[in-house]
């Protein structure tokens, strides 16, 4: 096992009624990277997702986390005692509510009901709810409702929102769909930025995102890690353009 | 004088009780999507927590109201957990547990009150005049009651880490669930605080209404045209709507029978509802 | 799918417990020969719960003094009681019950309106008899109906001249939205119009109104000299504790505030206000004395302190009915109402009798009295022995019953 790695699959592998979705995969994500897993329509990119984040349970293999082995444990354990946090695909996020206030509802959420029933936020919480807006380039529509942004900005909402759960390792399910291009540029720098002192997995079609923010990149297909290393390695590797190719 | 100015000073006064009353209400209904049709009688076990404190423990009234919507509160909490927590987005199955809930209440109140309709005795006495018009001082307290209310529930709903986790528990669930928030705790204590306030509600107005069993059926329709009048889901709208209905109630009911005006003030309901089928605040939904 | 079902279903049986413990049970028992059943109707829940199952009590004392002074004409009376939870359908249904099944000539019972005339309709349907002891509103009548509380009518008519020498002829007349007082206040119009005074406004509250603020504005607009105020239910605390606290300073006299709404509004803002009717507890009458003290000794003193007029009807009336039994030697219906003709008996409200030729309403005294600060009435008044009963008032149909 690599003492480096702060994500760790050994030989996990999944089915659903028969049909082997994850098959055999092993991978080792390095603390502060940022992972970009590409594949096929139906590759196992969100089902892999969905294992190390438990919302599926795996039937074979371990999953390792700082060292420690998380296999099959609880999703909100998952998200709160481990500090995984995900960002589904397409924008999850309270309309009805102010870009600030989505910020804060995931920023408070693992404390306690009664403790903050009527506390108001602290000085750390409103100097980190500005950090993260920076960060989203939200700062200046900070009080609309989100419901009033275009697809793209309640994207950066939600990565926002995973940000603020102060999570170790971040998750991101093909962040930039239906974006433009200029917006998903925009996210490329947005991830690359909170990368370093987060680890980040990002799943995604887009070849030009890749490139823009791409260390290692795993390629996938038929539930089997097909290919992995930079992007230029990959990119020349005739495998994956057959793949591609093919789609 | 003439009836007009002394009317619409009623409809004010009406106007304030029927809010209090309803705020408890618009928490359940709107934020947790379950017309509780107990709601009058967790008023009821206000007014009678109210009565027993005031009239039995002959405790000053302030702790009466604080009394009632603990008492309230607490059983109302109690509920959620035994009960309604196992409902929610049933909505039919909702109405007929909280319709067997309202009976049970009703029943065991019977049973340890008997049916014998209960004073509770005004706190403050004596009319105030403006001009040549008297009214009771004491519909100033319930003026105040209702405004401290309708205050203190849109700091909490809108300005507190509380209320924002309510608000997103109502727009997504599983999301808020995702984000470490823990949802069936504050369903409960949503729950409490929607029957604190309907016990607050008894308690402010027990001493100008009669404290028996069965009073909760009386309360159930009013806040129920009210808040679905209002909006649902909004306490703003829920104020307008209640002065929307109480100052025509009154100011038509000084021109005519009371009971035509009435009439014509649920006629003017329906319309509303016809034409605005989500009422007057609703706010728009994605 | 199956856990909602069966949730929905522990949810209705929990519903169906909890009518079924709500709704007690009539007790049927066998009669032998030496035995005269009976049927007794009262509410048990609801609207009439309040003052019903006290009017079941005082007749159930009157039974058990009455077969105690060794029944009538040797034989026992036996009372089979019925609940019917202030629901008229569930009164034709214990009437029908007891007519039919339990073969009861005459049944005793009810005060609210609603359940008295579901329970007249069974008994005209059935040719059997039925006392209510409640006062009619008048202009109507049953051949098989006996209201032994007489006719409001009666009561207003001692009322409204003892109120205008006292503080004038203008009247504002509040009632509850229902026939009764809505009659009451037409009934008044011809009085008042009679003793040149007038009706200067009448209105009616919804059921069960708890503000009362817009008609007591409206009666400060007419200024009456007093008000006939007829208010039932909740909405009779309501109004006296309003009427002071907007400081309606104009007299209040009543035909339907007792003893009970006394009681329950406590002296403070019944004190100072009138009342009429053919009995109050202030009655010197060393019958009602005895009956009081009896009442409490059975019942306890906060039962006792309720006891009205209607209350002390249903004990009347059982005596009423013990002594037409006697008289009538045998329990038909046919036998029995003959024997009601000529029959008279002394009780707690005085001679007790009913009168065939009007409708078979009792004659009855009338009392006005004054509510104390203590919550207990004052007489203030009392009428010269017995008055006739008058459904059809000649001030309202001067030819008489109409055809």
């Amino acid at each position: 096992m690599d003492d480096k790695a702060l994500l760790e699959l050994v030989n996990v592998s999944v089915d659903f009624r028969g049909f082997r979705a994850v098959d055999g995969v092993s991978m080792s994500v390095k603390a502060g990277e940022i992972r970009t897993i590409i594949g096929p329509n139906g590759a196992g990119k969100s089902t892999l997702i969905d294992l190390i984040t438990a919302k599926t349970k795996l039937r074979y293999g371990r999953i390792f986390f700082q060292g420690r082995d998380i296999t099959n444990r609880s999703p909100d354990s998952i998200a709160r005692i481990y500090g995984i946090g995900r960002k589904f695909q397409g924008p999850n996020v309270f309309g009805d509510m102010t870009v600030e206030e989505n910020l804060a509802l995931a920023l408070s959420g693992s404390r306690g009901v009664l403790r903050n029933l009527l506390r108001s936020e602290s000085e750390d919480a409103r100097g980190a709810i500005d950090g993260i807006l920076d960060t989203i380039e939200l700062a200046g529509a900070r009080r609309e409702m989100v419901s009033s942004l275009s697809h793209g900005e309640k994207q950066w909402v939600e990565i926002g929102m995973v940000l603020a759960q102060d999570a170790k390792l971040i998750i991101l399910d093909e962040p930039t769909t239906g974006m433009t291009a200029d917006e998903t540029y925009k996210t490329g720098e947005m991830i690359r930025a909170m990368s370093g002192d987060r680890t980040v997995i990002v799943t995604e079609h887009d070849m030009d995102f890749v490139r823009q923010v791409a260390q290692t990149v795993t390629v996938m297909n038929q539930g089997k890690i097909l290919a992995e290393g930079g992007f230029e390695e990959i990119s020349a590797n005739p495998e994956v353009i057959r793949v591609y190719l093919k789609e | 004088m003439g009836i007009l100015p002394i009317q619409l000073m009623n409809g004010l006064f009406a106007a304030s009780t029927l809010l209090l009353c309803s705020l408890g209400m618009v928490i359940i209904f709107g934020n947790m999507n379950v017309v509780n049709l107990a709601h009058g009688e967790f008023i009821m076990v206000g007014a009678y927590t109210a009565w027993f404190i005031s009239a039995v423990a002959r405790l000053p009234f302030v702790a009466a109201v604080a009394g009632a919507a603990l008492v309230a509160g607490l059983f109302g909490a109690v509920v959620e957990r035994v009960v309604i927590k196992r409902f929610y987005q049933r909505f039919e199955e909702t109405l007929l547990a909280t319709y067997a809930i309202s009976i049970i209440m009703t029943q065991i109140f019977r049973l340890g009150f008997s049916s014998m309709k209960k004073i509770v005795e005004l706190p403050v006495r004596g009319g105030f005049e403006i001009g040549s018009m008297t009214f009771p001082k004491y519909n100033l307290v319930i003026v105040a009651a209702a405004a401290t209310a309708v205050g203190f529930v849109c700091l909490l709903f809108y300005k507190t880490p509380f209320g924002r986790r309510v608000r997103a528990i109502r727009q997504n669930r599983n999301m808020a669930m995702c984000l470490g928030i823990n949802a069936s705790a504050t369903d409960t204590l949503s729950f409490g605080l929607g029957c604190a306030l309907a016990g607050l509600a008894g308690a402010v107005t027990a001493p100008v209404k009669i404290v028996f069993p069965a009073m909760g059926a009386s309360y159930l329709m009013d806040s129920f045209s009210t808040v679905v009048v209002g909006g649902v889901d909004s306490f703003i709208g829920t104020a307008a709507s209640s002065a929307l209905i109480s100052e025509s109630t009154s100011v038509l009911g000084g021109f005519m029978s009371e009971v035509y005006a009435q009439i014509i003030v649920l006629v003017g309901i329906i319309l509303i509802l016809r034409f605005r089928p989500s009422g007057l605040f609703a706010k728009e939904r994605r | 799918m199956k856990n909602a079902f069966r949730k929905a279903l522990a949810a209705s049986l929990a519903l169906a417990l909890v009518s079924a413990s709500a709704a007690g049970c009539g007790k049927k028992e066998a009669a032998g020969d030496d035995e005269i059943k009976f049927g007794i109707i009262y509410a048990h829940s609801g609207s009439a719960e309040m003052i019903e199952s006290v009017s079941e009590k005082a007749a159930l004392l009157a039974v058990e003094e009455i077969n105690a002074a060794g029944g009538v004409g040797g034989k026992k009376l036996v009372a089979i009681t019925e609940d019917w939870e202030s629901d008229e359908s569930k009164a034709t249904e214990k009437a029908k019950k007891l007519y039919l099944q339990d073969e009861v000539p005459f049944i005793l019972g009810t005060c609210l309106g609603t359940g008295t005339q579901a329970v007249r309709t069974v008994a005209e349907q059935n040719g059997k008899l039925f006392f209510a002891p409640t006062a009619g509103s008048g202009e109507d009548e049953s051949p098989n109906t006996i209201y032994t509380g007489g006719t409001t009518y009666t009561f207003t008519k001692e009322l409204i001249p003892y109120m205008t020498e006292k503080f004038g002829p203008n009247v504002f007349c509040v009632g509850s939205d229902y026939y009764y007082p809505v009659r009451i206040a037409e009934q008044t119009k011809a009085l008042v119009e009679l003793g040149g005074g007038n009706l200067v406004g009448s209105e009616f509250l919804p059921m069960e109104a708890t503000d009362c603020s817009t008609v007591i504005a409206k009666i400060k607009q007419q200024a009456p000299d007093f008000i006939y105020a007829n208010v039932v239910g909740s909405t009779t605390a309501a109004f006296y504790q309003q009427a002071k606290e907007y400081g309606l300073d104009i007299p209040i006299a009543s035909v339907i505030t007792s003893e009970m709404d006394a009681v329950t509004m406590g002296g403070e803002y019944s004190e100072g206000t009138y009342a009429t009717f053919n009995w109050f507890a202030s009655s010197d009458n060393p019958l009602s004395v005895k009956f009081l003290e009896n009442f409490e000794k059975k019942y306890g003193r906060e039962d006792m302190l309720r006891v009205n007029a209607t209350i002390t009807a249903a004990y009347s009336s059982v005596y009423l009915i013990a002594e037409a039994l006697k008289k009538a030697g045998s329990y038909d219906v046919d036998s029995l109402k003959a024997a009601l003709a000529g029959t008279s008996v002394d009780t707690p409200q005085g001679k007790f009798s009913v009168d065939p030729e009007n409708g078979y309403y009792a004659e009855n005294y009338a009392m006005i009295v004054m509510w104390g600060a203590d919550a207990r009435p004052v007489t203030v008044y009392e009428s010269d022995g017995q008055l006739p009963a008058e459904p059809w008032p000649d001030i309202l149909f001067p030819n008489g019953k109409p055809s």
